[in-house]
């Protein structure tokens, strides 16, 4: 899933890719430290404003169809696989099977699937972000060869969507069509699609290989000419996310937004207001910057 | 001007072959020399220039020497090929393997190491002076087939090489595009001196460029020198005539005693003038041009509408195919016409408006009852190969046809379209011209009544587009109704019946193709340029006759 680039001309794009990864990791680890309902349901609104602030809206709607069918599943998932739980909300007999819902299980469902969603859009985000130069340029001094890898694979991936695109158009001139038949005559066509795309596949990638090795790829060890300087700016930004994030871990020591024994689980406490407000206010620090950006502006 | 290559006594056989790909050639090439080879498909073009660098060169048996500046291609390091000696291929999307255009220039450059520094001046200097300092933040994807070779051909010169081979650079191009490429190369030849060695089949455009024509034959050269000399050469011999450009090729067939001979409509026309050459309509011209009837229409199209994101492809369009018609379609690459061609196919569902094919509308049929009744040739038809065997995948093919096509027709067909001899060789493996023909096969094997083609002659040489004219005249007798989007002016002209222009998401009032093309300022053939001032209706160069000599 994908919504695009973000613009150039914002704070966020501007910043080192550094400070940018380390953004990115604090933003996963607070995802990923909190099983409180109201928590990650606020992380994940956090989380979203950011998207629709830097993308499409159109595109952020899409994405947020997809990720919203994934997280109902998750609730669905969660409610039927676990039984356990203090105050039970409805139950049901059918033979010697036993079913019921009970509230611990509906919370941490919802808290399961709130954190899902708040991830893939993080991720989306991540994408939109730290676009490949910017990888690679993380990449480039720790694994050079990987950091080259990543670079092709993400173009050849892309090669392959655009032509399963045509492929899956043109081969119904072949007869080939995915969405006609009985299920097991599109499960059969979609292996024989998933064929070709393979042999034009690997017909194309050796001539491309040919033609990178013609540009003198192997030859020489590579160098990096894209290059980012560390401003002020980032140090700024940097050292405020560091110091806010270890104030939310410090409280997540505390006990804050965690309830070790799921059984427990409840809707939500006056803390977890508190630490909400704080969270948002580090995953919305992008927004804050660009608001700095333009003040800045002569 | 010092010697850049060498090749001497040289011969080549391919893994597997009987028949030598190249016989005991000899060719020299200069520092600053423009040559272009030419040949028909299968003479040696392409091998003989992979053999000018060293990772290139195909797997195969050699004999004989090929040095550049005296030292042998094979014992060149590899960064001194990939600097010295640059090469572009036919296909401009093989080549790109970075996301943006920037990327995509300094991948060279990177490769051998060079500081961000002098990257920078490199492409800073390169982007301007190809005037690609606006498409260095774009995506490779989103820019056109033309951008994309611009592209291919600025990440070549960023190592400043010495050559630069290309291998049909304008093959996949439309005409306008194809000929800003060559202006660029032609730039790039001129003002920075670099050599440039190019196979091509188009050649009215580039022979301009050349100082030198090398034609070849079954692996042979059979010609070197200068252009107008090597162009009466082949017009002797029946295999290459086609391939003399219609210029040219009008000055021969008509023996005006003009040497050198011109290349160019402004030189012609100039020529014409001065020596007072006239010429006259030949009598009966556009008895052939007779209109279907109208009454039977197979094909309408109401009110048609398509957008991809925010872009409007095709706008209201209307359009009513009588049964029989020959409609070409023409305009520029992006201009909808693959849409149009999807659409009418069944292959894309518009956001609005209708498709009838008779009385039915093309997208509810089922697939199978639909591909037997329309048949589609996509531009690149290896999006239409199963990856088998030539005879396999018409056999495929074949089963798909009510009633079913025997075996005997499949051979018939496989003997129509000259591909008896590659029968049992993968379809990948074939020449580009050959997988035009396979693809143009597979789509007459369910006997359609209606045959979409999306650039049928795109990349083809002139000797296989003649043939691909005439199995498609035979199948148009027959009762096949065609519509066809092309750029190519002289095929639309000598075969289509009607033609049209699209032009913002919209057709225009089709009309007989010589009224169009008489009509047409730029969009017309050469022999219309040319003769426009006395013979307003002359399409091709057997379209007239010569009244006065020079100088009566």
């Amino acid at each position: 899933m994908q919504a695009g680039t973000i613009s150039e001309l914002s704070f966020f794009s501007q910043l080192h890719p550094l400070t940018v990864l380390v953004y990115f990791i604090e933003l996963f680890t607070l995802l990923l430290v909190f099983n409180h309902l109201i928590l990650t349901i606020g992380l994940f609104g956090s989380v979203l404003g950011l998207c629709l602030f830097y993308f499409n809206r159109t595109k952020v709607r899409r994405l947020l169809v997809g990720s919203l069918s994934m997280m109902g599943l998750i609730v669905v998932f969660n409610l039927l696989l676990n039984q356990r739980g203090t105050h039970v909300l409805w139950q049901m007999r059918w033979g010697s099977l036993h079913f019921q819902l009970t509230e611990s299980a509906t919370i941490y469902g919802l808290t399961m699937a709130a954190s899902l969603g708040a991830m893939i859009l993080t991720f989306i985000l991540l994408n939109g972000v730290l676009v490949t130069p910017k990888l690679t340029f993380l990449l480039f001094p720790v694994v050079p060869r990987l950091a080259m890898l990543l670079t092709i694979a993400l173009r050849l991936v892309d090669l392959l969507l655009q032509k399963l695109q045509r492929l899956a158009r043109f081969q119904k001139t072949r007869n080939l069509v995915v969405s006609e038949g009985t299920l097991r005559q599109r499960v059969k066509n979609l292996g024989r699609l998933f064929r070709v795309i393979l042999v034009t596949a690997v017909s194309d990638a050796m001539e491309t290989a040919v033609l990178m090795e013609a540009r003198g790829f192997g030859a020489h060890k590579r160098s990096q000419y894209q290059q980012f300087q560390f401003q002020v700016t980032d140090g700024v930004f940097l050292g405020l996310s560091v110091i806010w994030f270890g104030v939310i871990i410090g409280l997540r020591w505390l006990g804050w937004g965690w309830t070790g024994d799921l059984t427990q689980l409840v809707w939500g406490t006056g803390q977890d207001i508190a630490l909400l407000i704080i969270s948002s206010g580090l995953v919305l620090l992008p927004i804050i910057g660009e608001g700095g950006y333009r003040l800045w502006a002569n | 001007m010092g010697e850049l290559i060498r090749m001497e006594n040289f011969s080549f056989t391919y893994p597997q072959q009987k028949k030598m790909a190249l016989q005991q050639v000899d060719l020299r090439i200069a520092t600053g020399d423009f040559i272009t080879l030419v040949g028909a498909t299968g003479s040696g073009k392409t091998t003989l220039l992979k053999q000018f660098k060293r990772e290139l060169v195909p797997a195969g048996e050699a004999h004989g020497t090929v040095t550049f500046q005296g030292e042998a291609i094979q014992d060149l390091a590899l960064t001194t090929s990939a600097q010295k000696i640059g090469f572009v291929a036919q296909n401009p999307l093989t080549q790109p393997i970075m996301a943006t255009v920037l990327e995509e220039l300094t991948f060279p450059l990177e490769n051998l190491g060079y500081s961000t520094t002098q990257i920078n001046s490199r492409i800073a200097e390169l982007a301007n002076f190809l005037g690609l300092d606006q498409l260095l933040p774009r995506a490779i994807k989103t820019l056109s087939g033309g951008q994309i070779q611009l592209v291919n051909l600025a990440s070549v010169l960023a190592l400043e090489p010495d050559v630069i081979l290309l291998d049909e650079p304008t093959a996949q191009l439309d005409p306008t595009t194809a000929q800003n490429f060559l202006n660029v190369l032609r730039q790039v030849h001129d003002e920075l001196g670099i050599t440039i060695v190019l196979t091509e089949h188009r050649l009215s455009r580039v022979l301009a460029l050349a100082n030198r024509l090398v034609v070849l034959q079954s692996g042979s050269i059979i010609y070197d020198g200068n252009v107008s000399a090597g162009l009466e050469k082949m017009t002797a011999l029946p295999e290459l005539a086609d391939f003399v450009p219609p210029i040219p090729q009008f000055f021969l067939q008509h023996h005006l005693e003009t040497r050198p001979l011109p290349l160019t409509v402004p030189t012609g026309r100039q020529l014409l003038a001065q020596r007072r050459y006239r010429f006259e309509q030949r009598p009966n011209l556009g008895a052939k041009d007779a209109l279907v009837a109208r009454d039977d229409s197979l094909l309408t199209v109401k009110k048609l509408l398509v957008h991809f994101d925010d872009q409007i492809v095709l706008r209201r369009l209307e359009l009513t195919v009588p049964r029989g018609d020959w409609l070409a379609i023409i305009g520029k690459n992006g201009s909808g016409k693959s849409t149009l061609l999807s659409v009418l196919a069944g292959l894309l569902k518009p956001e609005h408006g209708k498709v009838w094919l008779a009385k039915q509308l093309v997208w509810k049929m089922k697939n199978l009852e639909r591909l037997r009744t329309v048949a589609y040739l996509a531009q690149n038809p290896t999006d239409q190969f199963s990856g088998k065997t030539v005879i396999e995948e018409l056999r495929d093919q074949a089963r798909l046809a009510d009633p079913p096509v025997t075996e005997q027709q499949v051979t018939q067909w496989l003997a129509t379209l000259r591909l008896t001899a590659v029968a049992h060789q993968n379809v990948f493996d074939l020449s580009g011209g050959q997988q035009q023909l396979v693809g143009l096969g597979l789509a007459l094997m369910t006997r359609p009544q209606l045959l979409l083609l999306d650039e049928p002659t795109k990349g083809l040489d002139p000797t296989t587009k003649r043939q691909l004219g005439t199995i498609l005249q035979r199948v148009h007798a027959a009762g096949t109704t065609i519509v066809m989007a092309s750029h190519d002016m002289a095929f639309c002209a000598q075969y289509a019946q009607r033609c049209t222009f699209m032009f913002a998401g919209q057709l225009n009032q089709p009309v007989t193709s010589r009224q169009f093309f008489t009509q047409n300022f730029l969009f017309t053939t050469a022999i219309n340029r040319l003769l426009r001032d006395q013979v307003p209706t002359a399409l091709f160069s057997t379209d007239v006759r010569q009244t006065l000599k020079g100088g009566e």
